[in-house]
């Protein structure tokens, strides 16, 4: 029906994708290991990462720079978040805490709808990786290779601070047991105020190297926020690298759902993710119960 | 007794609520009563039992389109019995998808209720010969003639208004005598601490879905008046949004009382018609004030405003020593 290069092609989109959403749902996962809080507002800075590219593009001109605001500002969101908000109503249990993150993303996706108007925002691919090549039989993008190699060098950076230095030790110790290492004397509230803020970095990351492939969109929030879940249910709570294999994963079912089943696309991601909380709630490669 | 005469006056007034208002304030009431329901059975999960869910919409949907299909392919089913069957459909739906989600706590419970709420969503979306997906399905109630030979009719905005209001106030009874039976009692337990009432004997399971089953089937009857009203029923009547919505009214008013989430969703739908005419920008402000209420009062306006409140306390200033000895 379709030549192999259109299988290979589309493989490759799938990957692209799947990367994206690993950048997104790393910080996500890390943060419930820790905390039990699924933070909603993550996807909210994912789509503030995307929009403040667009804005620092749009005054500067000047791609590159927008990696470096985005991430620093959408940073400091987050830990103002975790140490204004969510720690003020940790007592009451975590469906408040849940119920705050989400009326925080509610927030900001109207927020962004305000600032910079209900409509698709055009951010423009930086020069260098502008046009496509030959790849596998076909012309292929060069920004989404961009995204490919990049999001992989962010993916063995972070492998190699969790697997080979100290903060990774305790960053891991504390997702398995956050209570022992407490009593180790390690001040976990102040690595979770780390992780939290890391990881809303990382989503605004995702949301810059996003935006020239999937432009700034106001639901691109709430398209992530579905499909990061997916991901962290699939991939266990807490599990970095079931939630790679999982972002991988929907990336190409997403991809190939659309060739195969254009119609039922949305619902597989639904089913798979049902059917794992059903017979399998710790995750495909989740450890803990 | 002058507890039962309060009440009794009260819901005479509301009764009488169609002479005072005007057309534009009696629709805005219809939604409030029906959606009312819709956040008290939401708070039968949540405040009674601890179950959050993110995906209530899908059985209040699973209403609405129960009696567009019924008076789709069946003509005039009268309404009592179309309700029953839409309270049956949404039993059926609750049970199916409790069976699977109250076996999981928190946030795990959250997830999995709104992926079957989306499971939901996209088949009324793409299954287009039967609910015409997005174009929506139309809605017609027939006109229900009264014992005494009364005839009232759908179309009438206090002709629905008093049929819905006896409705609601059925479901609302019913709500009320099920939490306070021992089964309602068990479900408060679990939401405290679900294993102790394992050791204690409790078929932790068995009562989380009954509870849920109920909630579900009040809501499908909440979920048909709103169809019935709208004449429409669209996949917008189980998607995310409606999900959403509920949370908040029934936050807003409050989840420690029983008619909390009503005055809660009164006040929501008021506000957002109040904001909508200042803003177009009124879901910023709802969002705002929601995550302002979670953070300094989470009780909502009950909480503000009931027992113990800040506001009765404020009033009581001047004799703090008798409330203690109390």
């Amino acid at each position: 029906m379709f030549g192999l290069s259109v299988y290979a092609t589309q493989a490759l989109h799938g990957m692209v994708y799947g990367m994206l959403l690993f950048l997104v749902s790393s910080g996500l996962t890390l943060v419930f290991g820790m905390m039990g809080i699924l933070n909603i507002a993550h996807a909210a800075f994912y789509m503030l990462g995307a929009y403040l590219a667009y804005t620092t593009v749009a005054a500067t001109g000047n791609f590159w720079l927008s990696l470096l605001v985005a991430p620093l500002v959408v940073g400091f969101l987050g830990a103002a978040v975790e140490r204004g908000l969510l720690r003020r109503i940790h007592r009451y249990g975590h469906a408040y805490e849940l119920l705050l993150t989400f009326g925080l993303f509610y927030m900001t996706a109207e927020a962004v709808r305000w600032i910079w108007g209900n409509y698709t925002l055009q951010v423009p691919t930086p020069e260098l990786l502008t046009g496509s090549i030959p790849l596998l039989g076909s012309q292929y993008p060069v920004y989404r290779l961009f995204i490919l190699a990049f999001s992989g060098l962010i993916c063995l950076a972070m492998a190699t601070v969790l697997l080979r230095t100290r903060v990774g030790i305790i960053i891991r110790s504390a997702v398995a047991d956050g209570e022992m290492v407490s009593a180790l004397g390690i001040n976990t509230p102040l690595v979770a105020l780390g992780v939290f803020s890391v990881g809303a970095a990382l989503a605004a990351v995702a949301g810059v190297i996003a935006a020239p492939f999937l432009q700034a969109d106001p639901a691109m929030g709430a398209a992530i926020l579905v499909d990061s879940f997916v991901v962290v249910v699939l991939g266990g709570f807490g599990s970095l690298l079931g939630a790679l294999l999982a972002s991988l994963m929907i990336g190409e079912l997403q991809s190939f759902g659309v060739l195969w089943f254009p119609a039922f696309a949305m619902v597989f991601q639904f089913l798979l993710m049902a059917a794992v909380l059903v017979l399998r709630p710790q995750g495909l490669f989740g450890e803990k119960g | 007794m002058r507890r039962s005469a309060l009440i009794v006056a009260a819901i005479a007034l509301l009764f009488l609520a169609p002479f005072g208002l005007d057309t534009l304030q009696l629709r805005v009431a219809i939604e409030i009563v029906y959606f009312g329901l819709f956040a008290v059975c939401f708070n039968l999960l949540f405040g009674y039992s601890g179950m959050l869910s993110f995906g209530f919409a899908s059985t209040f949907g699973v209403g609405g389109y129960a009696v567009g299909l019924i008076w789709k392919h069946f003509g005039a089913v009268p309404l009592p019995l179309a309700l029953v069957i839409a309270a049956l459909a949404g039993a059926v739906v609750g049970l199916v998808i409790g069976f699977f989600c109250v076996r999981l706590r928190g946030t795990y419970f959250s997830l999995l209720t709104l992926a079957f709420s989306q499971f939901l969503f996209a088949v009324a979306l793409k299954w287009r010969d039967v609910t015409r997906g997005d174009d929506g399905l139309t809605v017609t109630p027939p006109d229900l003639t009264l014992p005494g030979g009364f005839v009232l009719h759908m179309g009438n905005a206090s002709h629905f208004y008093w049929f819905e209001l006896a409705i609601v106030l059925i479901c609302l009874w019913l709500a009320w005598r099920f939490i306070r039976t021992p089964l309602g009692n068990a479900a408060l337990l679990m939401r405290e601490n679900d294993e102790r009432a394992a050791f204690l004997g409790y078929n932790v399971f068995g009562t989380k879905l009954i509870v849920f089953t109920f909630a579900s089937t009040l809501a499908a009857v909440a979920g048909a008046l709103f169809a019935s009203f709208q004449r429409l029923v669209s996949p917008g009547a189980l998607d995310l949004q409606m999900s959403t919505e509920v949370v908040f009214m029934a936050l807003f008013g409050g989840t420690g009382a029983f008619l909390g989430p009503f005055l809660g969703t009164a006040a929501y739908i008021l506000l957002q018609n109040w904001l909508a005419k200042t803003t177009e920008h009124w879901p910023f402000v709802i969002g705002f004030l929601f995550v302002v209420m979670i953070l300094f009062m989470h009780t909502g306006l009950v909480g503000l405003f009931g027992r113990g409140g800040p506001i009765q306390r404020l009033l009581r200033l001047h004799r703090p020593a008798v409330e203690e000895s109390r």
